[in-house]
C-alpha cells in the first residue's frame, strides 16, 4: 500500500533534515507542474515530498554585486515581470517564459525545470549559455556549481538525495553582453522543444565576438555546451563564415533521438539553423547594449 | 378540413416576427459562463459513492490475477466489481441484434481484446481511496501479441460500411477510363487513428430506486441510451429517466451509451447506493470509439483537357476484433465530381483496438482529404487551376447514382470563397510566393460535403390562454447551440416570440427528440417541433374558424398565419384574434400538439441531398526549418436555411479547425509491441491550440430547398471538416512542392 506524506519545512536545514530521514523516496517540490503530472500518472510514487515554497528567499530574484540571484522556486511569471532582469539576461527570461501555459507560467520554477532533467527542458540550454550557477543546500554546507553539471542524464541529477537548489546566480554583465534564446516546436503554443538553442555572446567594440557560450537542448541525453560553437562564433562579427562553422559545429555536437516529435536528421538540421538565429539575436541585442 | 399552417414555405427572413434567421446568443450561455450549468460529473445525491475503472495494461490476452483482497483492504473501499460478481444482465454485451448495437465491455469474462477495456470496477466513498483502490487490483495477464496497424492481419471486404452502405460500388468502366486517360494520377494517402476526446469525459452518475434508475449522464442520443439499458439491465424504459442537460461535447462518442457508463450503473446495483464514474482521459483512448486509421488509394484518370475519365477510390481500415464498426472513407467520392465512372471500394482488417465509432464526419473527413488531396494532384497533371479544375468536373447530378441534386450552390460557394479569398492569381506552380519575412506562402483549396440526413423524432406543443407556449422535445445540447436553435424553431411553430415560449429540452422524460448525430439533429428535431407546434396551431385555427364570434370564422381554405401570439387570415391580415381570445371564448386553458418528423422517402428516392462548401487555406512554412502555419481560412458554405446564423458561423468555425487538426495536429499512436496508446493524453495527443487557430472566415451562402424537409434545413455541424483538410495539405503542397500523402503531415517531412 502507498502512503504519501507532505512536508512543508521553514528552513533549509529543516528540508535537509526530512529529505535525509525520510524512509522511502523523498521529492522536492517547488511549483509543482512536473512532479503532480508525474505523481498523478504514477510514474512517481514518492514517499514524502518536501515543499521549498515555505523557505525565506527560495522564492524571489535580487540583484547581487551587479548580478542576479534567482530563488529556486521563483516562478516563471515573476522572471518575466523582473525588469531589469529581463533587461540584462533577455535569453534566461524567454526561454523560462516559453515554459507552458500562463498557468503553468504562475507555477513553473527554474529548478523544477532543471531537476526534472528533460532533455527538452526550455530554460536549461539559456541558463548554461548565460553561464548561470546554481547553490546546492546539503547537509555539508553549500556548493556551488555550473548548471551544466546539475543534470547528468534524461530524469537524473548529480544532486545526493539529501541535497536541493536553493537559488541560481547568474553573474555580472560585461557591457555589449546579451543572449538569446529560441526552440522549435511543430505547434503554435504549449508544446515541447524538438530543438532548443542558446547563446550568450560578448562584443568589443567593433562588434567583434570576444566571449560566447552556445548550449543546444532537446538534441542529446542532456542539454550541451557545445565549444566548438562557442568558438566559431569569437573573433567574428558573425558573418556567412562564422554563422557556417557555427551551424556545422551545432550539428556535430547533436546525438538526438527519433520520436514523433522528430526525427534525428530533422533535429539535426533544425539544430543548426536555430544555433544560426539565435547568435544573430544575441549579437543584435549585445550590440544595442553598449 | 385541415388549415393550411405550413408557415415554413414562406422564406423565414421574408416573415415579419420571426425567430428563426435571428443571429440569437446562446440561451444556456450565463448559465455556463457563470458555472451555474450542471454538467453529469456535477451532480451528487446523497450517501453517493465514487466508482473508477481499472483497465487493461495489455491489448490481447487474459487477466489472470486481480488483487482484490488488497483494493478491498484500502479503507474507503466499499467493493470491487470483477466479472464474478458483477450483477447479471438481461442480455449479453456480446450480442448484436442488430447492426447498430455495439458490443459492449461489461467484465463478461476475463478476455482482454483491447488496451484500456475495462476490467475491472472499484467503489469507495471518496475519489481518492477508489482510485487507489483500482492501483492495488495491481493486475496480472497472460498477453497475447498485440495485431497493430493496418498491414496486422488478413483483410476482407467488410458486409457494409457506415450505416449499412454497400462496400463497394460501381458505376462505369473505371479500367477502360484509366486506360484511356491522357493524364494519370495514383496516389496512396494514410490518415491516423483519432480519438474524440471531448472536453467532459464520459460521465455517469447513477441511481437506483427499485427497478427505477436514475442517471445524470451526458448523452447525444436519450431515447437510444434508454432503450439499450432497458435490454441490458431488463427493466421498462419509462423506469429509467436519463438527465443530460448539458454536453461538454460528444462529436459522436457519446451517440450511443458508453459501456463504462453501463459499467458506472451496474456498480450503483451492486452496492445499492448511488454512484458516480467519471473516466479518466487516458480511458477514453478504447472503449469510448475512435476513428480507425485508414490507407486510402485513389486512381483519377483525365481527358487532356482535364475533364475527369475514372475516379477510383480504395480504403483499408481497421475495425476491433470482435466488432463491425467499418468507416466509409472512399464514399466521399459518390457525390462531389463528376466522372463517367467511379469505384469505391473498401477493406478491413481486424485489430487488437477499441471499435471505432461515429467520429466527425465518419468516412466524410477521412476520405475528403484523401480525395482532396488526390483532386489537386490531378489538377497538377492536367496544369490546371485547382479551381477550374474543380469547375470542370462539377456534378450536376449525383455521379454515383445519377440523381437530381435537392439544392446545390457549390457553384456559388466556390465563387464567394475564392473572392472573399483572393484566390485569383495564384500562380500554379508551388514556391512562388513569400512574404515579408521570407516565409513561403501557399494556397490551396478542398471542396465540402456533407450528407443532408433525417432521423425520428417527437416534440410536444402547448398554446396557452395566458399568452405563453410550452415545447417540449428531449433534443441535446452538446455545445452546438441546439436549445437555442430548436426555440427559434419552436418560437415560429407556435406564433410566439421567443420570450413568451417555454422551451424544455434536456431529460428523457420528454419527447424522444432522436440523437444529435449525423448533422441532423436540428432538422430532425426542428421538423417534430414544426409539426407539433402546427397541429396546436391548427386545434386554436379550428376552434377560431368554426366560431361565427371570431374575425377569422369561415377563414377556410384561405388558412391562417399564426404570430406573436395571434392567428392572422392570410388572405386578409386585418382580421385576427389573439390566442388568448380565443382560448377564453371556447373555454380552455391550453391548446396542444404533438409532432413527429422522419425522413421523406419519396423525396429521398427522387433526390440526392447534400450540404457544400468550398474551403480556401493559406499556409506560411519556414523554408529552413519547415515550421508551418495555417495563418489564413475561408469557407463559404451553403446548408439550406439557416436557423441562427451565429450558431451555424461557430460550427463552421469548429469544423475548420478540426480540419486544420486533421491535415496537420490529431494522430492516436500505439505502440507497435504492446499495443498500448502511447498517446493517450491531451498533452501528447495534439488538438490545435488557440494559438494555432488562423484568421478565419466562414460565409453563409444562400440556399433553398424544397425537398430535405419543409423547414428546408440541412447539417452544419460535420461539414466544415471536410474540405478543409485537403485545402491545408493542397496550401502546403503549394508553399513547398512537398505534396503529402500521410497525415498528420509531418515537419519532416517538408524539410
Ligand atoms: C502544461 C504544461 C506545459 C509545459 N510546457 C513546458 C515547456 O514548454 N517547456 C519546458 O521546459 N517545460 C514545460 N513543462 C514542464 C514544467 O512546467 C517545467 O519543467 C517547470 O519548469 C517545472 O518547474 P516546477 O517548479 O513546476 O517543478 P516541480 O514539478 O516542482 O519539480 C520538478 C522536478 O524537480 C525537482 N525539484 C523541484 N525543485 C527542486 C529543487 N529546488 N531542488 C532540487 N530538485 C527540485 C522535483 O523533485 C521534481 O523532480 C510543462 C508542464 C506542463 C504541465
Amino acid at each position: 500500500m502507498s502512503s504519501l506524506s507532505y512536508a512543508a519545512p521553514a528552513t533549509v536545514d529543516e528540508a535537509i533534515g526530512l529529505l535525509a530521514g525520510a524512509s522511502g523516496l523523498a521529492k522536492v517540490l517547488s511549483g509543482g507542474t512536473d512532479l503532480l503530472v508525474q505523481l498523478r500518472s504514477g510514474r512517481t510514487r514518492p514517499a514524502l515530498i518536501v515543499d521549498t515554497k515555505k523557505i525565506p528567499g527560495i522564492i524571489g530574484i535580487r540583484e547581487v554585486d551587479g548580478g542576479f540571484v534567482i530563488g529556486a522556486a521563483t516562478s516563471g511569471a515573476m522572471i518575466g515581470e523582473h525588469a531589469a532582469l529581463a533587461a540584462v539576461y533577455p535569453g534566461v527570461v524567454e526561454a523560462t517564459n516559453l515554459i507552458g501555459s500562463t498557468q503553468v507560467q504562475g507555477r513553473a520554477s527554474l529548478a523544477g525545470n532543471l531537476c526534472n532533467a528533460s532533455p527538452a527542458a526550455d530554460s536549461v540550454p539559456a541558463m548554461i549559455a548565460a553561464g548561470a550557477t546554481a547553490v546546492i543546500a546539503g547537509p555539508k554546507g553549500r556548493r556551488t556549481v555550473p548548471v551544466e553539471q546539475v543534470v547528468t542524464g534524461p530524469g537524473r541529477t548529480s544532486l545526493a538525495r539529501d541535497e536541493f537548489i536553493v537559488e541560481f546566480h547568474l553573474p555580472k554583465r560585461a557591457p555589449r553582453s546579451a543572449d538569446a534564446y529560441l526552440r522549435f516546436i511543430p505547434r503554435t503554443e504549449m508544446d515541447i522543444a524538438v530543438v532548443g538553442a542558446g547563446v550568450n555572446v560578448t562584443l568589443d567594440a567593433a562588434g567583434v565576438c570576444t566571449a560566447a557560450r552556445v548550449s543546444l537542448g532537446a538534441v542529446a541525453p542532456t542539454a550541451l555546451l557545445v565549444a566548438d560553437c562557442a568558438a566559431a562564433l569569437v573573433g567574428s562579427k558573425l558573418d556567412e563564415h562564422a554563422l557556417a562553422k557555427l551551424d556545422l559545429a551545432a550539428r556535430d555536437a547533436c546525438k538526438p533521438i527519433d520520436d514523433k516529435r522528430g526525427t534525428i536528421d530533422f533535429r539535426i538540421k533544425v539544430a543548426g539553423v536555430l544555433a544560426r538565429r539565435a547568435a544573430a539575436i544575441a549579437f543584435e541585442r549585445a550590440a544595442a547594449r553598449s | 378540413m385541415t388549415p393550411d399552417i405550413s408557415l415554413s414555405q414562406v422564406p423565414a427572413h421574408a416573415r415579419h416576427g420571426s425567430s428563426i434567421g435571428r443571429p440569437l446568443t446562446r440561451r444556456e450561455g450565463v448559465l455556463k459562463v457563470t458555472g451555474v450549468a450542471r454538467y453529469a460529473a456535477d451532480n451528487h445525491p446523497a450517501g453517493m459513492l465514487y466508482a473508477v475503472l481499472a483497465a487493461s495494461r495489455i491489448a490481447r490476452g487474459r487477466v489472470t490475477c486481480l488483487d482484490v483482497p488488497a483494493a478491498m483492504a484500502h479503507p474507503g473501499v466499499v467493493a470491487v466489481m470483477t466479472p464474478a460478481n458483477r450483477p447479471a444482465l438481461a442480455l449479453d454485451p456480446d450480442a448484436k441484434l442488430h447492426p447498430f448495437m455495439f458490443r459492449l465491455d461489461l467484465l463478461q469474462s476475463d478476455a482482454v481484446r483491447y488496451a484500456n477495456q475495462p476490467i475491472a470496477v472499484v467503489i469507495a466513498e471518496t475519489l481518492e481511496a477508489a482510485t487507489e483502490g483500482a492501483a492495488l487490483l495491481a493486475p496480472r495477464y497472460e498477453a497475447l501479441p498485440a495485431r497493430v496497424g493496418l498491414d496486422a492481419g488478413e483483410s476482407f471486404v467488410p458486409p457494409v460500411v457506415g450505416v449499412g452502405h454497400p462496400a463497394e460500388q460501381l458505376v462505369g468502366d473505371v479500367e477502360a477510363g484509366l486506360a484511356s486517360a491522357a493524364r494519370r494520377v495514383d496516389a496512396t494517402y494514410e490518415t491516423p487513428a483519432q480519438y474524440h476526446n471531448a472536453m467532459e469525459p464520459h460521465a455517469v452518475v447513477a441511481a437506483w430506486d427499485g427497478d427505477s434508475l436514475s442517471l445524470d449522464m451526458p448523452s447525444q442520443g436519450m431515447a437510444m441510451a434508454q432503450a439499450r439499458l432497458a435490454g441490458l439491465l431488463g427493466i421498462a424504459p419509462e423506469n429509467i429517466m436519463i438527465r443530460s442537460p448539458f454536453l461538454g461535447g460528444g462529436f459522436g462518442s457519446k451517440g450511443l451509451i458508453a459501456g463504462p457508463q453501463v459499467l458506472g450503473i451496474l456498480a450503483a446495483r451492486l452496492v445499492g447506493r448511488p454512484v458516480k464514474l467519471v473516466l479518466r482521459r487516458e480511458q477514453m483512448y478504447g472503449p469510448v470509439g475512435h476513428r480507425p486509421p485508414t490507407r486510402q488509394r485513389l486512381r483519377i484518370g483525365a481527358g487532356a483537357d482535364g475533364t475527369l475519365t475514372a475516379l477510383a477510390h480504395h480504403a483499408l481500415i481497421t475495425t476491433s476484433t470482435f466488432d463491425d464498426f467499418f468507416e466509409p472513407a472512399a464514399d466521399a467520392s459518390h457525390t462531389l465530381y463528376a466522372s463517367p465512372a467511379i469505384a469505391t471500394s473498401h477493406t478491413a482488417v481486424r485489430i487488437d483496438t477499441g471499435t471505432p465509432m461515429f467520429m466527425r464526419a465518419p468516412g466524410e473527413a477521412t476520405g475528403s482529404i484523401a480525395l482532396e488531396s488526390a483532386i489537386d494532384e490531378a489538377a497538377l497533371a492536367c496544369r490546371m487551376d485547382p479551381l477550374a479544375f474543380r469547375l470542370k468536373n462539377y456534378a450536376e447530378v449525383e455521379p454515383i447514382s445519377g440523381k437530381p441534386f435537392s439544392s446545390k450552390a457549390l457553384r456559388a460557394c466556390y465563387a464567394q470563397g475564392a473572392d472573399r479569398f483572393g484566390w485569383a492569381g495564384r500562380p500554379l506552380a508551388p514556391r512562388q510566393m513569400r512574404d515579408a519575412a521570407g516565409m513561403l506562402v501557399g494556397w490551396g483549396m478542398g471542396t465540402a460535403t456533407f450528407p443532408a440526413l433525417m432521423f425520428q423524432a417527437e416534440a410536444r406543443a402547448v398554446i396557452r390562454r395566458n399568452g405563453g407556449g410550452v415545447v417540449e422535445i428531449g433534443a441535446h445540447d452538446m455545445g452546438q447551440g441546439a436549445w437555442t436553435a430548436l426555440a427559434q424553431i419552436a418560437a415560429d411553430a407556435v406564433g410566439l416570440g421567443i420570450e413568451q415560449l417555454e422551451f424544455r429540452s434536456g431529460t428523457s422524460d420528454l419527447p424522444d427528440g432522436g440523437i444529435a448525430g449525423g448533422s441532423a439533429h436540428t432538422a430532425t428535431a426542428g421538423m417534430a417541433i414544426h409539426a407539433a407546434g402546427g397541429e396546436a396551431v391548427a386545434r386554436l385555427a379550428e376552434l377560431a374558424m368554426d366560431d361565427a364570434r371570431s374575425p377569422l370564422f369561415g377563414a377556410g381554405n384561405a388558412g391562417v398565419v399564426a404570430r406573436d401570439g395571434r392567428l392572422f387570415r392570410r388572405d386578409d391580415e386585418s382580421r385576427s384574434e389573439s390566442y388568448a381570445d380565443i382560448l377564453t371564448r371556447a373555454g380552455l386553458a391550453q391548446v396542444e400538439g404533438r409532432g413527429k418528423s422522419g425522413g421523406d422517402p419519396a423525396a429521398q428516392t427522387a433526390y440526392a441531398m447534400h450540404a457544400h462548401g468550398a474551403v480556401f487555406a493559406e499556409v506560411k512554412v519556414d523554408p529552413d526549418l519547415g515550421q508551418l502555419r495555417v495563418t489564413r481560412l475561408v469557407g463559404a458554405f451553403a446548408a439550406g436555411r439557416i436557423i441562427n446564423p451565429r450558431m451555424v458561423r461557430s460550427q463552421y468555425y469548429g469544423g475548420m479547425i478540426w480540419g486544420m487538426a486533421f491535415a496537420l495536429h490529431e494522430e492516436a499512436v500505439t505502440d507497435r509491441r504492446s499495443g498500448r496508446m502511447l498517446n493517450a493524453n491531451l498533452a501528447d495527443y495534439h488538438i490545435p491550440v488557440n494559438a494555432d487557430v488562423p484568421e478565419m472566415e466562414a460565409l453563409l451562402v444562400e440556399e433553398h430547398d424544397p425537398h430535405v424537409n419543409a423547414l428546408g434545413i440541412k447539417g452544419v455541424g460535420e461539414i466544415a471538416i471536410t474540405g478543409t483538410g485537403g485545402a491545408v495539405a493542397n496550401a502546403v503542397w503549394h508553399a513547398t512542392g512537398m505534396r503529402a500523402r500521410r497525415f498528420p503531415i509531418r515537419i519532416d517531412d517538408l524539410v
